[in-house]
């Protein structure tokens, strides 16, 4: 493992330190940070391929 | 001694970065399902804070390949990249939300072992995002670069860490 590559893995462990101990700090319990709150049910993404698929689906109809 | 033993063990699994956390945590009365649950928020901060450039540009491609193409399959084939980011990105989504009930399950049993499988399956998924990311010039926020070069060591979902 190069210096490079150790210091990128020390400083996500410090990410994530620092992460974790200001939600302790904000009193925050980690077991409430949940995926589907940070991420919509539908994303923007999924929502444009449907409108753009059903564009493409009406030109050319199977 | 509890500390020095999680130490070990964890510096066996995850070799440095996360060892540091395991080492650092116990003090601030956090675990490493603490950790893993925040190495999922990051992946899941990476779905949403590149969402909207992803929306933006899958639609101007749409509307460049809906004017150029002239069959169905030519308009598939004109967005294959940025149908391989949206998969990705679905399979990205699904990956952390699995990944955030095991973890669940793997804290109400007190198995800190059981969190490797999970975090190979994470590594897999962000993997896949983030080359699809790269293939349509979407760039890749610092820490999800960072996530998925510290998890780099996970080979394939389920498998134990490469040796």
């Amino acid at each position: 493992m190069s210096a490079t590559e150790i210091l990128k893995h020390v400083e996500l462990g410090l990410r994530l330190v620092a992460g974790v101990v200001q939600a302790i700090v904000d009193g925050k319990d980690l077991r409430e940070l949940r995926v589907a709150d940070i991420i919509d049910d539908a994303t923007q993404l999924e929502l444009a391929k449907a409108a753009a698929d059903e564009r493409a689906k009406l030109k050319w109809p199977e | 001694m509890r500390l020095l033993s999680r130490l070990a063990f964890a510096w066996r699994r995850f070799r440095l970065g996360l060892p540091l956390v395991v080492l650092l945590l116990p003090g601030c009365g956090a675990s490493a399902f603490d950790v893993a649950r925040q190495s999922l928020a990051t992946g899941a901060a990476l779905v949403r804070d590149t969402d909207v450039d992803l929306a933006r540009g899958y639609t101007d491609a749409s509307r460049i390949a809906y004017t150029q193409a002239v069959s169905a399959a030519d308009y598939r084939a004109h967005m294959s990249d940025w149908d391989a980011v949206a998969a990705a990105q679905t399979a990205t989504k699904a990956a952390l939300l699995g990944a955030e009930a095991a973890v669940d399950a793997a804290e109400a049993a007190d198995n800190e072992a059981g969190l490797f499988p999970i975090l190979g399956c994470v590594a897999q998924a962000l993997r896949h995002f983030t080359d699809a990311l790269v293939e349509v010039g979407v760039p890749v926020p610092a820490a999800a670069a960072s996530l998925v070069h510290a998890l780099s060591q996970y080979t394939d979902c389920a498998q134990e860490v490469r040796r």
